[in-house]
């Protein structure tokens, strides 16, 4: 991808281009919804469409950037340290179980399961 | 002095007056308390309050302060922002879905401050998960500038910020993603610090943006923030991020500071994109009269260059709603949080309901900003690129402090704007961080402080900024101007 980017211009630029009309579309707003598993009302897909598009311009001045080349950064350090993996004294379970919204016998209860999920 | 007098006092006449007997820790606290309460109908600083286990602390602190021990923070009434984890005490995130969660374990910040002796009297108001600049979205309301009612005190630490401007107490904490501690310090005229990224543990403070997040103080003054950040820090085995630094005496090394005859051989860089159009005239004004002010103690001034700075908006959205979708998918209402009263459905249907129902808008608007940015296909023009311009932003960094020993400038556009005046429009409100978002995408520790009052009595902030790990020239410098300044260090008249 980067080498055809050279030569002939990025073609993921026609291909954003295509999409841009689509990207901040009521299906596409709803297609994403979908993902993060958040319902969003009928009422409301206009408000959220519209803040998502505006937001979604911002987010494409960063095309005017050539970053070829460039090593991405995750995080400002360079080194992660983990711990030693040894088991450690945890909390009970009868203390994390107070949160929950429903429960039995030290398990945490939902309603059933129908349905395959998507 | 009485304590509520004492409270609103400096950091420094605190210590003393603790240390040498004048006042005890059960006076202050209960000081703080009665305050917070009375005042909280105005700003709704406060989402809870720890009155007993506060007032236990209290008298535990003193017992310590009799047999003689010392600690910058012992025996100070502290509160922290809500989303610091408090064990066995509700803690919200100002959202619906933690509306009931009391946590079973403390953040490790919590556990630091129980052991020095801080007593934590109330968690304070914010953005909902910590997004915002204005603590508007808030599911337990608006929070209200101590200066002006009608104004916001920025966010996403606005609670935090209310609370110490109104001198409720000395001391608070909040957290920094992308100007969360020094935005609303700003526009509340109080001292706030975030640290280094790695500095402080995030262990136990509820995720927003895991690359970008940090604990920091939000104090009256510079040394108070010496105080608290003394005692928070530290590498901690619980998060992988924090660094095995040795902590500094950042208290007494701040005191010293401002021992010093001049500031000669200090260099202070000046970014040319910071003070353009869209900064205010009279908080351009307050920042250069600060300015001379360091002049006049022997610095040089010098331009610098970032760059990349006017990327910074889009870059740290891109960030933050990416990291956001992903630490935000937790909350499923499965396990603890909010659960939706319709049951009928498949799993799906439940977790879009419980999240539908236990996020705000904002939250949600994040949520499907970041998950667009992380899905198929969108992954390396988004997340990708915008770390890639986090790289070059590092670049920008390393250059200028090549030139300087450490950076100023403005920390928000504007002083205190009017509620609900940018709510619906979400570009405008994330302009607000246009100056803070580049230190914590390159994880530079950076100050804010008041420098000034514009024609309406709304605080003006300055920014610090140093090299990585160089919180003690930060604090240094910032209380070595409150030393000479102390006008600039006053609580709201409320």
């Amino acid at each position: 991808m980067q080498c055809i980017n050279g030569l002939f211009g990025s073609p993921f630029e026609g291909l954003r281009t295509s999409y841009k009309a689509n990207m901040s579309s009521k299906e596409e707003v709803l297609r994403i919804a979908r993902l993060a598993r958040i319902e969003i009302n009928e009422n409301e897909v206009e408000e959220v469409q519209k803040k998502f598009s505006s937001v979604l311009e911002k987010f494409n001045s960063l095309n005017a950037l050539n970053t070829e080349g460039v090593e991405p950064m995750f995080y400002s350090q360079d080194k992660m340290n983990p711990r030693n993996d040894v088991p450690e004294p945890a909390i009970s379970n009868e203390e994390l179980m107070k949160n929950a919204p429903d429960s039995s016998d030290g398990c945490f209860r939902i309603p059933k399961v129908v349905g395959a999920v998507e | 002095m009485s304590a509520q007098e004492l409270l609103a006092s400096s950091t420094d006449k605190i210590r003393r007056a603790l240390d040498q007997g004048e006042v005890t820790s059960v006076q202050l606290t209960e000081a703080a308390l009665e305050r917070a309460h009375q005042t909280n109908e105005k700003t709704n600083a406060f989402i809870s309050f720890c009155d007993e286990s506060a007032i236990k602390e209290a008298k535990a602190a003193d017992e310590r302060i009799k047999a003689g021990e010392k600690n910058p923070v012992l025996g100070i009434p502290i509160a922290l922002k809500d989303l610091i984890l408090t064990h066995g005490h509700k803690s919200t995130a100002a959202s619906r879905m933690l509306e009931n969660f009391i946590p079973p374990y403390d953040a490790t910040v919590t556990a630091k401050l129980k052991k020095d002796g801080a007593p934590i009297f109330g968690k304070t108001n914010l953005d909902e998960f910590a997004m915002g600049s204005s603590n508007e979205t808030s599911f337990f309301g608006e929070v209200k500038n101590p200066w002006n009612l009608d104004r916001v005190p920025g966010g996403s630490s606005g609670g935090s910020a209310a609370a110490v401007a109104a001198r409720v107490s000395p001391f608070s904490l909040g957290t920094d993603t992308g100007g969360s501690i020094r935005q609303p310090s700003s526009l509340c005229g109080i001292t706030g610090i975030k640290p280094t990224y790695g500095r402080v543990s995030r262990y136990g403070v509820v995720a927003f943006a895991s690359s970008l997040d940090q604990v920091g103080p939000m104090c009256s003054d510079a040394l108070g923030c010496a105080a608290v950040l003394e005692s928070i820090s530290g590498k901690d085995v619980h998060d992988m991020t924090s660094r095995e630094l040795k902590v500094p005496n950042y208290y007494e090394n701040t005191l010293q500071y401002a021992k010093k005859d001049s500031l000669k051989g200090l260099r202070i860089g000046l970014p040319k994109e910071f003070f353009g159009p869209g900064l205010n005239e009279e908080v351009k004004k307050s920042i250069e009269n600060a300015l001379d002010f360091y002049r006049s103690e022997g610095a040089e001034t010098v331009e610098v260059d970032l760059p990349h700075s006017k990327y910074s908006l889009a870059t740290y959205y891109i960030v933050c709603t990416s990291e956001a979708s992903s630490n935000l998918a937790r909350y499923d209402g499965v396990h603890y949080g909010h659960r939706t009263e319709r049951l009928t459905g498949n799993l799906e249907d439940l977790y879009a309901r419980n999240r539908g129902e236990g996020f705000g808008a904002e939250v949600r608007l994040r949520i499907l900003l970041g998950t667009f940015c992380l899905s198929s296909g969108y992954y390396d023009a988004y997340y990708k690129k915008a770390s890639q311009v986090r790289t070059l932003m590092k670049k920008d960094f390393d250059a200028a402090f090549a030139k300087c020993d450490v950076i100023m400038g403005p920390t928000s556009p504007t002083t205190a704007f009017k509620i609900a005046e940018k709510m619906d429009d979400p570009v405008a409100m994330y302009l607000n961080d246009n100056y803070t978002l580049s230190t914590n995408l390159a994880g530079l520790p950076a100050l804010s402080m008041n420098v000034g009052f514009d024609s309406q009595k709304l605080p003006i902030g300055m920014q610090i900024w140093a090299p990585w790990w160089k919180e003690d020239e930060i604090l240094g410098l910032s209380h070595y101007y409150q030393n000479k300044n102390p006008d600039t260090v006053k609580g709201a008249p409320l």
